[in-house]
């Protein structure tokens, strides 16, 4: 096992280096001057123009004189000394002050979404594999359905609208971190957490019901029903823990959906995460902001599937022989 | 349509359909119909849905763009259906043809990424050795983005408009295709005809794009059937986050838009119908990928979800 898991930890080094170069890669495939795209907006707000010396200087500031392999290296560099890249080019923000303030808020509202769908789904997918077929099963199953059918954003105007119009109560304006206001800080997090649950549990659910279904049809099911347990020691003890394995290594895959998810509920619910900021600095054009948000969320994902797979080495003994 | 037939054949079906005699194309759809009803009204859907992109201009009650002042945030009546927007435009009008932009910017979409995926895929999966194993790494790094940040990193360097849009939303796409036709590839290549075709020599663009390459497209159909639901989403959560098509342009996401937002109380039946619309294009697309799925991949078909 110690050996499969040393290939994968391996194997995530490349795979890292490969997404930032992609990141790098893409953010430079503009065509046309960064420099003069960001002056060019910025006289065009303020009314004046500019000189050959401020294109100069901006791109000596933006590292743009160097060629691309030294601007890449300087990046990576300065992301392995913790300090991303410099600074905004709108707030003048050290990159690392922005990352420090956005990470934790967007890595909170996912283990919130996480922890959500595994409290709803999981009891879901069993009760659904219990009632196959009957109107328990397809009540959940539209549900399901619908949770994947409808856009998140969609989901949190309805959501909004809703809040407003018949109960009369909106979630309060003012994002505030758990440790000062712990009730606050779930009034407004807990919508967006919710909304992106539907969909992650949604996922959750099928895939626990078709594991369960499995499981209930095995042998050794019906030898622990034939010698008199209880259902709910079956099912708790016997069927659960199988039909729960394929959970595990799938929903690493839906990991990147539920991120995607929170760059667009943040900027709805106004919760100041990797996600607002990436958009904000996306609309300004603000390409070092962008660049390292980017790479901090796919570094988080990446992150999350390593960790994903070595739990299912410890939890699927099959795996560690393979 | 023309080489439909072959893409079923394609598949080992598990039945004696391959010994009976070809069906029509009318027997065909006829027969996808009867076993799969949900499919059939999913297809019936899309196809009013294509017709009134293709014919916005005609259903159209109002220009979808002619902004009236005085008329602003008018409930739905008899004049506006779905009613006017904060700038006197009306809702109807601008959903019709916001059709329009989600079908043009999907299938553009998935057209560009499949083609790529399609010709990646059975390069490197037929070819196989370092470029293959080079492929692959890039696949999994690029299937480990979120599919929207991709998106958007593509929209912020290339600049947003119609087409850029489309490019972006393709290359998110283009990783899924390259990996299911690898793997098709791979089965195919083992097959007697591929082995016959090598025997007589035959060179390596005939190869990889006569013979084996149209015998993996049935999957892949399936696969960008699928995608263009989510193809669609994704455009729609870029428009509304403002990274989409720029204004004017009436589309679905962009309606749903800070815009809206701020009257969503006052005029409700702003946010409420291009939602409705998405989330019914987005639903009949994914049951149709399912049935097609179920159709052509007999595996499938007594699958436990």
């Amino acid at each position: 096992m110690q050996k499969y898991i040393a290939r994968r930890v391996i194997l995530f080094f490349p795979t890292l280096i490969l997404a930032s170069v992609l990141i790098f890669g893409i953010l430079r495939i503009l065509p046309g001057d960064v420099a003069l795209a960001i002056l060019g907006q910025e006289s065009a707000e303020g009314g004046g123009g500019f000189t050959e010396a401020q294109i100069h200087n901006l791109r000596e500031d933006l590292g743009l004189n160097d060629p691309l392999p030294v601007q890449y290296g300087k990046w990576v560099w300065s992301m392995l000394n913790g300090e991303f890249g410099g600074t905004s080019i709108r707030t003048n923000e050290d990159l690392d002050d922005i990352i420090g303030r956005r990470l934790p808020v967007t890595l909170q509202l996912a283990l919130y979404t996480i922890v959500l769908s595994m409290v709803i789904a999981i009891p879901m997918g069993v009760f659904s594999a219990l009632y196959q077929d009957k109107w328990p099963d397809y009540v959940l199953r539209i549900t399901a359905i619908l949770g994947q059918s409808m856009p998140n954003f969609w989901i949190a105007l309805l959501l909004l609208l809703f809040m407003v119009t018949i109960v009369g109560w909106s979630p309060p304006l003012g994002y505030v971190n758990i440790w000062v206001d712990p009730w606050q800080h779930i009034q407004i997090v807990i919508w967006p957490a919710l909304i992106l649950a539907w969909r992650f549990s949604a996922y959750v659910t099928r895939v626990t019901r078709s594991g369960m279904l499995e499981v209930l049809a095995q042998d050794y099911v019906r030898t622990a029903k034939a010698k008199g347990l209880s259902q709910r020691l079956v099912i708790q003890r016997h069927s659960m823990p199988n039909a729960l394995i394929p959970v595990i290594t799938l929903g690493g895959l839906e990991v990147s959906t539920l991120l995607g998810g929170t760059v667009i509920l943040e900027n709805i619910f106004g919760i100041p995460g990797v996600g607002q900021g990436l958009v904000e600095a996306a609309t300004g054009r603000d390409f070092p902001v962008v660049q390292s948000l980017a790479m901090m969320l796919v570094f988080f994902m990446l992150a999350l599937n390593l960790l994903i797979d070595i739990a299912y080495s410890y939890v699927d003994p099959r795996v560690r022989y393979s | 349509m023309a080489n439909e037939p072959t893409i079923v054949d394609a598949v080992p079906t598990g039945h004696d359909d391959n010994l009976r005699p070809k069906r029509t194309l009318a027997q065909n759809l006829k027969r996808f119909a009867r076993r799969k009803p949900m499919g059939a009204i999913s297809a019936f859907i899309l196809i009013l849905l294509a017709l009134t992109a293709i014919f916005a201009p005609v259903l159209a009650t109002h220009d979808p763009i002619l902004q009236d002042g005085p008329g602003r945030l008018q409930a739905p009546s008899a004049e506006h259906w779905m009613g006017t927007d904060n700038l006197g435009r009306d809702v109807f009008s601008r959903v019709i043809f916001g059709a329009r932009i989600s079908l043009e910017v999907g299938f553009f979409a998935i057209g560009l990424g499949t083609v790529f995926g399609v010709s990646i895929g059975v390069v490197s999966g037929y070819l196989g050795g370092k470029l293959d194993l080079i492929t692959q790494r890039f696949v999994d790094v690029l299937m480990g983005f979120p599919f929207i940040i991709l998106a958007m990193l593509l929209v912020v360097a290339l600049g947003a408009s119609l087409l850029n849009v489309g490019i972006a939303l393709s290359v998110a796409i283009v990783p899924r295709v390259i990996r299911l036709s690898r793997s098709s590839t791979l089965t195919v290549k083992e097959e007697m005809y591929v082995l016959a075709a090598f025997t007589v020599g035959v060179s390596l663009p005939r190869m990889v794009f006569i013979h084996i390459l149209p015998n993996t497209l049935g999957p892949v159909f399936v696969l960008a059937t699928g995608a263009l639901g989510g193809v669609i989403v994704a455009e729609a959560g870029l428009a509304f986050l403002g990274l989409g098509i720029p204004p004017p342009t009436p589309s679905w996401g962009g309606m749903l838009n800070v815009g809206a937002r701020g009257y969503m109380e006052a005029a409700p039946w702003m946010v409420l119908f291009p939602g409705i619309a998405l989330s019914v294009v987005v639903f009949t697309f994914s049951l149709l990928g399912d049935a097609l799925r179920d159709i052509l991949d007999p595996r499938l078909r007594r699958g436990g979800s």
